[in-house]
C-alpha cells in the first residue's frame, strides 16, 4: 500500500514537472555581430610620484595590443565619466554602460620598498557589474612594457579564451640600402615594434630566422664565405655556430617543438631532401628520398608530424608525413603552386603561401587538406609565421617602390578581416613569431 | 573474558556497525557539500599567496567582502543568483603566473556601486521596435555554394581563386544581421508568434558578438537560462553548464559573450510581447553559432 501510494506520488510529480518544463520557452540564436568589444582601458593611478609616467604609459601599451588585435574596440578616454582615482573605491558601472563600454580596465602602480615596481589591474564586466580578473605584478621599472603585454595577454585570454601573444617577440631580417646591394641583418623586436636591436653586422646574408620553443636561441640560413648554412644563434651568449657539417648547402631550417632538433633541407648534387639533425647526439637523419625538391618542413605542434614542400607530382604542393618520414601524402590539390607551409601551433590548421595567376597568397588549410582559405593576397607575400595562439599571421609583402621593392612586415588574423602593418624601424621581411616569453 | 572497560563499567557494548556508519554519513556529508558548493579556493589561494606579497591583497579582499552585495542597476534582485558564475571566474589558469617573471596574484573584486542608477533607462527609448525586423545592411558575401558546406567558416574571409580578389573589403563588421527564420524554431512557437519570435531573435542578433576564428568556435553552443521581469528587462540569466564554464576558457568567453549580449542596453527591454508575460518569464536561450555565417 505504502508502495504505492509513493508511486502515485512520483508519477505525479513526474507529469507535472514535465508539464513545466514543456511549457518552457525556448529560443534559438544563430546570428551575430562581430563587431569589436568596446573596452575602456583607464589611466592607473599611480600610488606615488615614481609610478606616475607608468601610469598612462602602461595603459597605453595595453590599449594598442588590444585595439591592434581587431578585436576591440577603444573607447576614447575623454568620454569616460568616473575618473580613475575615485574607482579605487567604487566603480560606477551605470556610468560605463552609458559610454557603452562592455569592459573596463583599471589598476594602479606602486613603488615597492625595494626598487621594485607593482603593477596592478582589474578587468571588468561591465554589463555583468562584475569584475573578470585581477592581477598585480612586480618587476624593475624598465621592464613595464613587459608588465603591461603581459596584462594585455591576460584581458584578451580572458575575454576571447584563447592565450595572448603580445608579450612576445618576432625575430625577422632587416633590410636596408639599395636593391643592388640590399644589406641584410638579423633583428629582434617585441610584437609591437619596441626594443628593436640587429643581432648580425650584415656582413653575411641572412634569411630564414625561427625561434626555438625556450625563445633563447634562432635557427637561420646565412650566406658565410658564400656557403649557405643553418646556423644557431644564442641570445644571450650571442655565440653563433653552424648546424652540422654536410656536404652541400642547408636551409630553410625549424626546430621541433623539444627544440631537441632541427628540421631542414640540405642540397646535394642537385638534389634537395628534408634532414633532420639531433642537436645533442649532432646525428643527422634523411627523411625524404625523392628526386624531387623537398623543402620548408614544418613540425606540427606535437612533434608527431611533419608538413613540407615538394614538386615531386610536378608542381609545387604541400605534403604532410610522420615525424620518421612514414606516410608521405599530398594535402593540396587546388589550382596555383604552394609553398612554405608552416603548422600552427594549435594543431588545427597549416599556413602556406599560394602563387596564382601572378599573385601571391598567404591562406591556410587543415591537416587533411581541407577548408582551404585564402586570407590576404599582393603582388609579392611570403614567409607566414604564427603568433602562439594560433590566431594571427605575420608574413611580409614587398611592394614595388620607383624601381625596386619595399619589404614590410604584417600580420593578419584567420578571420581574414583584421591586417596590418607592424611596426619596423625599416624594412623587414621573413618574420617568425616568438612563443610566450617564459 | 571482558576486554572491553565500558563493559567492564557495565556500559553498553556498542554497535559494531556505528562507527563505520557515522564516518560513512560524515563522508557523505562532505561530498555532497563538495558537490553542491564546489570545491573550495583552495588551489587558487595558494597561488595567490605563493606569487604575491600577502598584506596588499588582503587589504583588497577585506574591502571586497565588505561590500560585496552586488546591487544591478535594474531593481531586480535576481542578478545574485549568479554567484556560481562568479566562483567560476576566480580561478583564473594560473599556468601564465609560474611562467611569468614578475610575481602576481588575483585581485579581489572593488566594491561595486551601492546604488541604483537611472541613467540605464535611458537606453530603452534609444532602440526602436524592430516589429517586423528589416535587415540594415546584407552581407558583402556572395553565397558561395563551396563554402555552404563548411557553414562556420563563411564568416571567416575568403579570397578564393574563383572570387575577385577584394582589395577593399568591410574590415570592420560583417554583420550577420538577416532575420530569416531559423528552421529550429521551437515546438513552442505556438506559444509566442513567428512573428513575435523573430523579433526577439533578430534583436538578440544584434546584440550578440561572436568571436570568429577561434578553434572550434562552431562547437560553442550557449544554453542560458533566463528570467525576465514584466517590464521585459533580464532579471538574471544563468549559463547552464556550469562545469563547462568552469573549466572551458573558450566556452567560458562565449557563454560571457551570451550573458552580455542579453545585458546589452540594446536589448533591453526584450522584444516580447507584454501580455504573454507568462509565456516568456521564463526561458532558455540557445547562443549557437553554428549556423549563422
Amino acid at each position: 500500500m505504502k508502495n504505492m501510494f509513493r508511486s502515485i506520488f512520483f508519477v505525479t510529480l513526474f507529469s507535472v514537472t514535465s508539464q513545466f518544463a514543456h511549457a518552457e520557452l525556448r529560443v534559438d540564436v544563430n546570428k551575430g555581430t562581430m563587431n569589436p568589444i568596446p573596452i575602456a582601458v583607464t589611466n592607473f593611478v599611480a600610488r606615488d610620484p615614481s609610478g606616475q609616467e607608468f601610469s598612462t604609459s602602461i595603459p597605453q601599451v595595453i590599449a594598442s595590443d588590444l585595439s591592434g588585435t581587431g578585436l576591440f574596440r577603444m573607447i576614447d578616454p575623454r568620454a569616460f565619466i568616473q575618473d580613475a582615482g575615485s574607482m579605487q573605491t567604487q566603480i560606477r558601472f551605470a556610468e560605463w554602460k552609458a559610454i557603452n563600454a562592455q569592459a573596463l580596465v583599471n589598476g594602479t602602480v606602486t613603488k615597492t620598498p625595494d626598487g621594485r615596481t607593482r603593477v596592478e589591474f582589474r578587468l571588468f564586466d561591465v554589463y555583468g557589474q562584475q569584475q573578470l580578473t585581477g592581477m598585480a605584478y612586480m618587476t624593475t621599472p624598465q621592464n613595464w612594457r613587459r608588465i603591461a603585454h603581459i596584462i594585455s595577454d591576460e584581458i584578451y585570454k580572458r575575454l576571447t579564451g584563447e592565450g595572448g601573444y603580445f608579450d612576445t617577440r618576432i625575430v625577422y631580417i632587416a633590410e636596408s640600402g639599395p636593391a643592388t646591394k640590399r644589406i641584410k641583418r638579423l633583428a629582434i623586436m617585441d610584437q609591437d615594434g619596441a626594443n628593436n636591436r640587429y643581432l648580425t653586422d650584415g656582413n653575411n646574408l641572412v634569411l630564414t630566422p625561427r625561434f626555438s620553443p625556450n625563445t633563447q636561441t634562432i635557427t637561420y640560413l646565412s650566406y658565410v664565405g658564400n656557403k649557405p648554412r643553418v646556423y644557431i644563434y644564442d641570445l644571450e651568449t650571442g655565440r653563433q655556430e653552424v648546424v652540422g657539417d654536410f656536404n652541400g648547402m642547408t636551409f630553410a631550417p625549424r626546430f621541433s617543438p623539444d627544440g631537441g632538433k632541427v628540421i631542414m633541407t640540405l642540397s646535394k648534387n642537385g638534389n634537395s631532401d628534408i634532414y633532420t639533425m639531433d642537436l645533442r647526439s649532432k646525428s643527422p637523419r634523411k627523411l625524404t628520398d625523392s628526386p624531387a625538391i623537398d623543402t620548408s618542413p614544418s613540425y606540427s605542434p606535437d612533434g608527431g608530424k611533419v608538413a613540407f614542400e615538394s614538386d615531386r607530382g610536378g608542381t609545387q604542393q604541400i605534403y604532410i608525413m610522420n615525424a620518421d618520414g612514414s606516410n608521405q601524402r599530398r594535402i593540396t590539390f587546388g589550382d596555383g603552386r604552394y609553398a612554405s607551409p608552416v603548422w600552427s601551433p594549435r594543431g588545427d590548421l597549416i599556413a602556406f603561401v599560394k602563387m596564382l595567376k601572378g599573385q601571391f597568397y598567404i591562406g591556410v588549410i587543415r591537416p587533411d587538406g581541407t577548408g582551404e582559405r585564402l586570407l590576404s593576397n599582393a603582388f609579392h607575400m611570403e614567409g607566414p609565421t604564427w603568433a602562439p595562439n594560433g590566431r594571427v599571421i605575420s608574413f611580409f609583402k614587398e611592394i614595388p617602390s620607383g624601381k625596386s621593392r619595399v619589404a614590410k612586415l604584417y600580420s593578419i588574423d584567420l578571420t581574414g578581416h583584421n591586417e596590418r602593418q607592424l611596426k619596423v624601424p625599416g624594412d623587414g621581411s621573413d618574420p617568425a613569431w616568438s612563443p610566450l616569453n617564459p | 573474558m571482558v576486554t572491553d572497560p565500558r563493559q567492564k563499567r557495565g556500559e553498553k557494548s556498542p554497535d559494531p556497525m556505528k562507527t563505520p556508519l557515522i564516518a560513512s554519513v560524515i563522508f557523505h556529508v562532505v561530498l555532497f557539500t563538495i558537490v553542491i558548493v564546489g570545491l573550495p579556493h583552495w588551489k587558487s589561494d595558494l597561488d595567490i599567496i605563493e606569487a604575491v606579497p600577502v598584506e596588499l591583497v588582503d587589504n583588497i579582499g577585506e574591502m571586497t567582502t565588505t561590500n560585496k552585495p552586488p546591487v544591478t542597476a535594474k531593481p531586480k534582485e535576481e542578478k545574485k543568483p549568479e554567484p556560481p558564475k562568479k566562483e567560476e571566474k576566480k580561478p583564473d589558469p594560473p599556468k601564465k603566473e609560474t611562467a611569468k617573471p614578475p610575481a602576481e596574484d588575483v585581485l579581489q573584486p572593488p566594491p561595486k556601486e551601492e546604488k541604483a542608477e537611472k541613467i540605464p533607462e535611458k537606453k530603452p527609448e534609444k532602440k526602436p521596435e524592430p516589429k517586423k525586423p528589416t535587415p540594415p545592411k546584407k552581407e558583402e558575401k556572395k553565397p558561395d555554394p563551396k563554402k555552404q558546406e563548411d557553414s562556420f567558416e563563411s564568416l571567416l574571409k575568403d579570397l578564393t581563386p574563383d572570387e575577385p580578389p577584394q582589395p577593399d573589403a568591410d574590415e570592420t563588421a560583417p554583420k550577420m544581421t538577416d532575420p530569416t527564420p531559423s528552421p529550429n524554431i521551437s515546438r513552442f512557437s505556438t506559444v509566442l508568434s513567428m512573428t513575435e519570435m523573430d523579433a526577439l531573435r533578430y534583436q538578440l542578433s544584434q546584440c550578440w558578438n561572436i568571436m570568429a576564428g577561434a578553434m572550434d568556435s562552431e562547437s560553442l553552443r550557449v544554453e542560458v537560462k533566463v528570467v525576465v521581469n514584466p517590464d521585459r528587462t533580464v532579471r538574471s540569466a544563468k549559463i547552464l553548464d556550469q562545469s563547462k564554464y568552469g573549466n572551458d576558457p573558450f566556452f567560458r568567453a562565449a557563454a560571457d559573450s551570451a550573458v552580455r549580449a542579453l545585458n546589452n542596453p540594446k536589448c533591453t527591454p526584450l522584444n516580447l510581447p507584454p501580455e504573454k508575460y507568462d509565456e516568456w518569464r521564463e526561458m532558455t536561450i540557445v547562443f549557437d553559432p553554428k549556423e549563422m555565417m
